[in-house]
């Protein structure tokens, strides 16, 4: 892990007035829901969408603009490039999650519906569960394509899993249907962890596919990128 | 120990569907410590890969590079090194003095003497320290190749590699550039510089290298590295006349030079070294003929471009 990636990826993430416009929208749109409906329920499952602001183009934006070289012309190396970008892209996502959750709680205290510490506790931990899985996974997409290309290998692998979905519905073609799942569950790895807060048994196999994507979304990452030559030979 | 070492070098890339290209092709070279080093070639040569391969970017199909003794993209050969690419790509949010620190900080340089160090390479490729607070993307190209010299200057690197690093400065940045080459080289920094601007190349570099198809046509020593035989083209005044019986063959041989040709008002000689040129000047004035201009014909390393002009 390097701090100064960390923070300059941060700052660069911050100066972008699109990403900054989105995530502006995605705090104030589902606290204002939760206002309304005096619940924490409208900001589960936010982290997926966050976390896609924070770290789409995090490697092929710097591949295509050029940036990279004089990077990895210092005394970077590539592994702790990656891990650095996917610590600053998780970590900022779990502030995210943490600062909407407690703006809510303290709404919903404020407009008489009091939320339990352990609701609210659950919200961030399982925010920041699929934030660092999510990052690993889009960081392995992202060292694969140029540009914003991750986003649409994602979009365009999220469809898919959709259509499957529907065909095993359709057609009653169970392997098919257990594909989609697959699939849609490598993309938006989540991570339930009721069992900490004494609600039902803990899942291993849950957790052991949660693990193992994000370690392979990393080592993905890292193994492409290792490879990569940044070349800009059009001498 | 050789500064960089390149071993047999072949590096092949596949563009879309069509056949391999190969950028180089069985390149070998060694630059010593200290050297300056001018990588030249017409476009798509392969400089550009040489450099990268130099630098650990690009990897070899076959052969080896070695920088100081360890590979390229060793964490410590980097630390050892400055690259200034050919066209610096930053954040624009970024100011001058941010890209500074950043990469001072990247390079593990002490954080205790940060603004210190940023403020001395800052002044030391001539940028103010207001320019140094603007925005980048507010920078022209010339204050851009500055600020890219700079980061390479960080942490005063053993090994220099710049890829075009007068291109975009303006003349005043040129002898800037020129002068702070001069410094490096006799601060003992090896440096190597793939550029297009011959006449610079020839004065800064001790040793070019010509690249053509992917292979090292030849390896040139400059007039930087030492004296070398040249063709001289001496101007005559028109208006004085000459005295009698002069013969412009007899006074080149007796300097030790060749004569070529007259057509009037210039004569054309060959002289083996700079020693041979002034005697070559010395004889000419001596017998009383009317010099009004000298000058070397042609750059040696523009006729390396020309067709047949390569060894």
């Amino acid at each position: 892990m390097n701090r100064t990636l960390v923070t300059t990826f941060l700052r660069q993430r911050a100066r972008s007035p699109m990403r900054m416009t989105l995530l502006m929208l995605m705090f104030g749109g589902p606290l204002l829901m939760a206002t309304l409906t005096r619940s924490l329920a409208p900001l589960a499952g936010a982290a997926a969408q966050v976390v896609l602001v924070f770290v789409a183009g995090a490697i092929g934006q710097d591949v295509s603009s050029g940036v990279l070289q004089l990077t990895f012309a210092r005394p970077v190396s590539r592994p702790s490039y990656v891990v650095s970008r996917w610590l600053a892209a998780g970590l900022a996502t779990t502030a995210f999650v943490l600062l909407q959750v407690l703006l809510a709680t303290l709404a919903l205290s404020w407009r008489g519906a009091p939320v339990g510490a352990a609701d609210a506790a659950r919200i961030v931990l399982e925010g920041a569960a699929m934030a660092f899985a999510g990052a690993a996974v889009m960081l392995a997409l992202s060292a694969f394509v140029n540009g914003l290309g991750d986003l649409g290998v994602l979009l365009l692998c999220f469809v898919s899993a959709q259509v499957l979905s529907m065909i095993s519905g359709q057609l009653h073609w169970d392997a098919v249907g257990i594909a989609a799942r697959f699939l849609s569950d490598t993309l938006f790895p989540k991570l339930d962890l009721g069992w900490l807060f004494g609600r039902g048994a803990i899942s291993w196999a849950e957790l052991a596919s949660w693990s193992s994507t994000l370690t392979l979304g990393l080592g993905v990452a890292i193994w492409r990128l290792n490879r990569r030559e940044l070349s800009y030979a059009a001498d | 120990m050789t500064a960089i070492l390149v071993e047999h070098v072949t590096k092949t890339y596949q563009r879309g569907m069509g056949h391999p290209v190969r950028a180089l092709d069985d390149v070998s070279l060694t630059v010593e410590p200290g050297e300056t080093l001018g990588i030249i070639g017409p476009n798509g040569a392969g400089k550009t890969t040489l450099l990268g391969c130099m630098l650990g970017f690009l990897k070899p199909d076959s052969g080896r590079v070695r920088v100081e003794g360890g590979a390229p993209d060793d964490l410590q050969v980097r630390a050892a090194t400055g690259y200034l690419p050919e066209r610096l790509v930053l954040d624009r949010w970024m100011t001058g003095v941010d890209f500074l620190h950043y990469h001072h900080a990247l390079a593990n340089l002490p954080a205790g003497t940060r603004r210190e160090d940023c403020a001395q390479v800052l002044a030391r490729v001539g940028l103010e320290p207001a320019q140094g607070e603007l925005r980048v993307g507010r920078y022209s190209r010339g204050m851009l190749q500055r600020l890219g010299l700079a980061q390479a200057l960080l942490g005063n690197p053993r090994l220099l590699f710049l890829d075009e690093p007068i291109s975009g400065v303006d003349p005043a940045g040129v002898l800037l550039f020129r002068k702070l080459l001069g410094d490096l080289s006799r601060e003992g920094v090896t440096l190597v510089i793939n550029s297009h601007q011959l006449a610079e190349v020839e004065r800064v570099c001790s040793r070019v290298v010509f690249v053509k198809a992917g292979r090292i046509e030849s390896i040139e020593t400059t007039r930087a590295g030492a004296s070398h035989a040249r063709v001289l083209r001496v101007r005559l005044s028109a208006d004085t006349a000459w005295p009698a019986g002069v013969s412009l063959a007899d006074l080149a041989s007796g300097a030790g030079a060749q004569f070529h040709e007259w057509v009037a008002p210039d004569a054309r000689f060959s002289v083996p070294d700079d020693a041979g040129a002034t005697l070559l000047l010395a004889a000419l004035l001596r017998a009383g003929l009317p010099v009004i201009e000298v000058a070397p014909e042609e750059g040696r390393l523009e006729r390396l471009f020309h067709p047949g002009g390569g060894r």
